[in-house]
């Protein structure tokens, strides 16, 4: 046999069933939009970085949940690529180091330079019919795979 | 040189002597703010056999490279068999070297630049001798055996490159105490030295290792880890005028966090190589967290509000240690008109994270659980392949904070 419940009738019970969990999803959802609104705060620190007819910019991005943590990403763009494209993504050692410079030697190499960084998070070899070459000086925490690499 | 084998190996053991040491390039001039700025402190941990006083030697392949002399902590009285009177701090004045000066037992011999050794660090004001290179010629006072859980040593000589350890947690290290003698020799073999990491320029000379020396027994406070060009370590004579560990003043005034008991907590990643803090006592961090583990024990135990325990901790701690809480010192402002970052107060509000979950009574695992979760959910930073999927530096500093939570230092006064 089939009952048969009208779509309004099933809509109240489902409601009312929901009753006895709506304020933690409230304050579930409360938390979820906080945080989600402001967890990373992004800012750019360079700018306008000019190298053969490439543009590049180096943010700094901030996340706070408990816990914090930070990254610092290098971004390149170029009239024959769309928008712009994560080349290299790294956490800070500390807040006060100098930010990587970038290099462009020759027609075939772009050469990024960092002094020293608490990890790599992300590098990207070839970019632009370039190879991009990393000169870090120091990682703090270095990983013992190439699972980021590409 | 004796060149036979330890005719009793078990003697050595297996010890680790933590270093507390700083990085500097070849040439460059050692003072706090460029070797500071450059790399902060470091831990360098290295396998060691001590060797009692007066013992013989182990021989090849051992080589002889510090003196240590056992000290008990100032709060080290407890379970004390010792009956006779207390020796005073400056009486364990540690065996020091002559610059140049082979020591007993050490079988190689080693270039001058090598022999740069400072004394020790007394980490205790006052203590005659102590921070003048050529004045603490061996003389290891005779003082009896107390219950020990660190020792200072003078480490005399560069050794091979040093193990710059990456694996182990900063506040675990340990080396047990040993025998019965309060004046050990510290030895160790060159092929527990593996080449530090390799990198360009000139970083590759281990220069030398002295000073601000610590073996171990317990939950101290280390440097955290960190893989660190090798190592001239700066020596307390090198501190600013006035920078003694324990100036509260000074310390606060230079923005580090302290301890109850005046002591700091190295970071690498500050400028100063303490941690930096807004506010310079973190005791109301681990007060709130006291606060919220009682309430949140009450509500468990009422039998109408267990059910908002749960609840009740994760709103309380969040707004204590989560985004812009009260004590997340990376982010100043509110959700309205927005948070500025400040990111020299990082590890210490990941410190804050440990601390307060410590004190509320949360697991060190469930406090890196949540923490990991919170990222992996909101971080565009979070590193899922690691433990917990926090970032490492993240999850060490938390670590930090719990650990130093639970070694009782803010523990409340006892009710009289």
């Amino acid at each position: 046999m089939v009952v048969s419940i009208p779509l309004k009738h099933a809509l109240f019970l489902l409601g009312m069933a929901m009753l006895p969990i709506a304020p933690f999803a409230l304050i579930g959802g409360a938390i979820y939009v906080l945080y989600a609104v402001n967890a990373c705060i992004t800012e750019v620190r360079q700018d306008g970085i000019f190298r053969a007819n490439m543009q590049f910019r180096i943010t700094e991005t901030n996340c706070s949940t408990m816990g914090e943590d930070a990254s610092v990403s290098v971004y390149g763009s170029s009239a024959s690529s769309d928008g712009k494209t994560l080349l290299f993504k790294y956490g800070p050692a500390s807040y006060d180091l100098p930010l990587p410079t970038i290099e462009v030697p020759d027609q075939q190499t772009i050469i990024i330079t960092v002094p020293i960084v608490s990890d790599v998070a992300f590098q990207l070899h070839t970019w632009n019919d370039r190879s991009i070459k990393y000169d870090i000086g120091q990682v703090n925490y270095p990983r013992t795979d190439n699972e980021f690499a590409r | 040189m004796n060149n036979s084998p330890p005719d009793n190996p078990k003697l050595f053991g297996h010890h680790t002597v933590s270093l507390r040491a700083q990085f500097a390039p070849d040439g460059v001039a050692l003072s706090i703010t460029n070797s500071n700025a450059l790399a902060g402190f470091n831990q360098v941990r290295i396998p060691a056999a001590l060797i009692p006083d007066g013992a013989s030697p182990p021989g090849h392949p051992y080589e002889h490279i510090a003196q240590a002399m056992f000290t008990p902590d100032r709060d080290d009285t407890s379970n004390s068999t010792d009956t006779s009177p207390p020796q005073s701090r400056s009486a364990a004045a540690l065996a020091g070297t002559r610059r140049g000066t082979p020591m007993p037992g050490n079988n190689t011999q080693r270039g001058p630049r090598q022999f740069a050794a400072v004394s020790a660090n007394a980490p205790w004001p006052g203590a005659p001798g102590a921070n003048h290179a050529d004045s603490n010629s061996a003389a290891t006072a005779s003082m009896p055996r107390r219950p020990v859980r660190s020792a200072q040593a003078n480490f005399s000589a560069a050794a091979p490159q040093p193990h710059l350890d990456n694996s182990q947690d900063p506040v675990n290290a340990a080396v047990l105490p040993l025998g019965a003698s309060p004046g050990f020799a510290v030895f160790s073999q060159a092929a527990d030295w593996p080449a530090a990491t390799s990198r360009p320029g000139p970083w590759h000379d281990l220069q030398l290792l002295n000073d601000l020396t610590k073996m171990d027994t317990g939950d101290r406070i280390l440097a955290p880890k960190s893989s660190s060009p090798p190592t001239q370590i700066m020596s307390e004579a090198q501190r600013p005028p006035g920078k003694t560990e324990g100036d509260s003043a000074a310390l606060e005034q230079e923005g580090a966090a302290v301890l109850p008991g005046g002591s700091t907590v190295p970071d690498p990643h500050s400028a100063t190589g303490r941690m930096l803090s807004p506010v310079a006592d973190l005791s109301p961090v681990a007060v709130a967290g006291r606060q919220t583990g009682q309430m949140y024990r009450t509500l468990l135990r009422s039998p109408t509000g267990s059910g908002g325990a749960l609840p009740y901790l994760a709103v309380t701690t969040l707004s204590n240690v989560g985004q812009g809480g009260a004590f997340d010192y990376q982010r100043q402002g509110n959700r309205l008109t927005g948070f500025t970052q400040l990111p020299q107060y990082r590890d210490v509000s990941n410190f804050n994270v440990g601390l307060f979950c410590q004190q509320a009574g949360l697991s060190l695992d469930e406090t890196l659980t949540a923490a990991g979760r919170f990222a992996g959910i909101f971080s565009s930073n979070a590193k899922l392949d690691q433990p917990y999927g926090l970032d490492q530096q993240t999850a060490e500093f938390i670590k930090v904070g719990y650990k130093v939570g639970r070694s009782g230092v803010f523990d409340p006064a006892p009710r009289r």
